[in-house]
């Protein structure tokens, strides 16, 4: 599906100063430039495929050349046909944008955001709908903050850990398929498919949705994944980590997710399992490694010992 | 592993209430089953991931089953579907 001009400045609740006949222009990269270099007359640079962006900054720089120069670099600029001009808050939109923007169909936007955070929810609309995406088989919580991707086999009961979670307090973001793109390298984030979005499915019960049944508080439309929880029956689980010392991980895209193997039986309190889970591996993030300080202490233990 | 592309042809698309009859068969099979809808993997076996392709009528799907025994049990699938009034 294109990523057009019009869906970008809806999302971003833009509003429309000329160039409109240009609202299906298509978005394609994922960047977008200030052209304050080219205001100034150089244009072997010119990013003439990205969304142009044009705060006080690039705005002040306008107003202190000749009318000239003025009409002539920006003139130059909406030429080329980049995909849209789109100016922040404290711009006052002069006459020349609104007229060259009708004139060769080139959008001109106006924002209600300053400079700074035009910039990123820009950047970040434009990697949430231009990255590539899949879908894999899992439930998403927020723990805590924590984003845990909750995955294992049809029937293990994922969705029931998800419902436990969410009764103490925590978020459900997906259920059984969560979409993923990568941000920024380092950054996986997980989300529900629009049908899906705050529904969990619980055999016995049925469909039921979260927000429902617990509050608004209960739902998280998107998270970045910071650890994966893979439940495995006993017998399935014949290699995993009885220390906690060894760390695995699963690549998607460019990013490493820390991946942690829980054996379930009844038991086990599974939903306690995960919430803990989500709580080492924000420690680890944190610079603590519960399972390491054991064995340092055991090996100092070990050493005192033969001293004597 | 054995595979088969058909075409939906229940004017409601795959909605809800055949999906979840198809996704429990599905499920009652250890060996791994998945659908594909426009360049979208899910497994089979998940209800709430079979009605997120939102599948229409005239769309075509593609099933998917890995394991011993997989054409007898593509096969009841497709059974199971065919009954459904899901393809013809």
């Amino acid at each position: 599906m294109k990523l057009t001009v019009e869906a970008y400045a809806k999302a971003l609740k833009l509003t429309w100063v000329s160039g409109k006949k240009g609202k299906s222009s298509p978005l394609k990269i994922p960047q977008l430039t200030r052209p304050g270099l080219e205001l100034a007359g150089l244009f072997e640079f010119y990013e003439k495929d990205r969304i142009q962006l044009i705060g006080s900054k690039e705005i002040t720089f306008f107003h202190w050349l000749s009318k000239e120069d003025q009409a002539i670099r920006v003139r130059m600029m909406f030429e080329q046909k980049p995909p849209a001009f789109v100016l922040s808050k404290n711009v006052e939109v002069p006459e020349l944008f609104k007229t060259l923007g009708d004139e060769y169909d080139v959008p001109v936007l106006k924002s209600h955001q300053r400079t700074n955070d035009l910039f990123s929810s820009t950047l970040n609309y434009l990697a949430r709908e231009l990255s590539p995406r899949t879908s894999i088989h899992g439930t998403l919580v927020d723990i805590n903050g924590i984003g845990v991707l909750i995955r294992g086999k049809s029937g293990i009961g994922k969705s029931e850990v998800a419902l436990e979670l969410v009764r103490r307090g925590h978020q459900l973001v997906a259920d059984d398929r969560v979409d993923i793109y990568e941000n920024t390298e380092g950054e996986v984030i997980g989300e529900a498919p629009d049908i899906l979005r705050k529904y969990l499915e619980i055999r016995g019960i049925g469909i039921v949705n979260v927000v429902k049944l617990f509050g608004a508080s209960a739902y998280k439309e998107s998270k970045p994944i910071r650890v994966i929880v893979d439940l495995l029956t006993f017998e399935a689980a014949e290699d995993y980590d009885r220390l906690g010392l060894e760390e695995s991980t699963e690549r998607f895209f460019n990013t490493d997710i820390t991946t942690t193997k829980i054996p379930i039986t009844a038991a086990r309190s599974v939903p306690t399992l995960v919430e803990v889970a989500a709580m080492n591996a924000r420690l680890k993030f944190l610079g603590t490694n519960m399972a390491q300080e054991f064995a340092d202490e055991l090996t100092i233990n070990i050493s005192d010992k033969s001293k004597k | 592993m054995a595979e088969k592309t058909v075409v939906i042809v229940d004017p409601a698309g795959m909605h809800a209430r055949p999906a979840s009859k198809v996704a429990h068969l599905a499920a009652s099979f250890d060996e791994d089953v998945s659908i594909t809808y426009k360049a979208r993997t899910i497994d089979a076996k998940s209800i709430m991931g079979l009605m997120s392709l939102g599948v229409p009528k005239d769309a075509e799907i593609t099933l998917q089953v890995n394991g011993d025994d997989d054409e007898s049990i593509l096969s009841s699938i497709l059974g199971e579907m065919k009954e459904l009034g899901l393809i013809k």
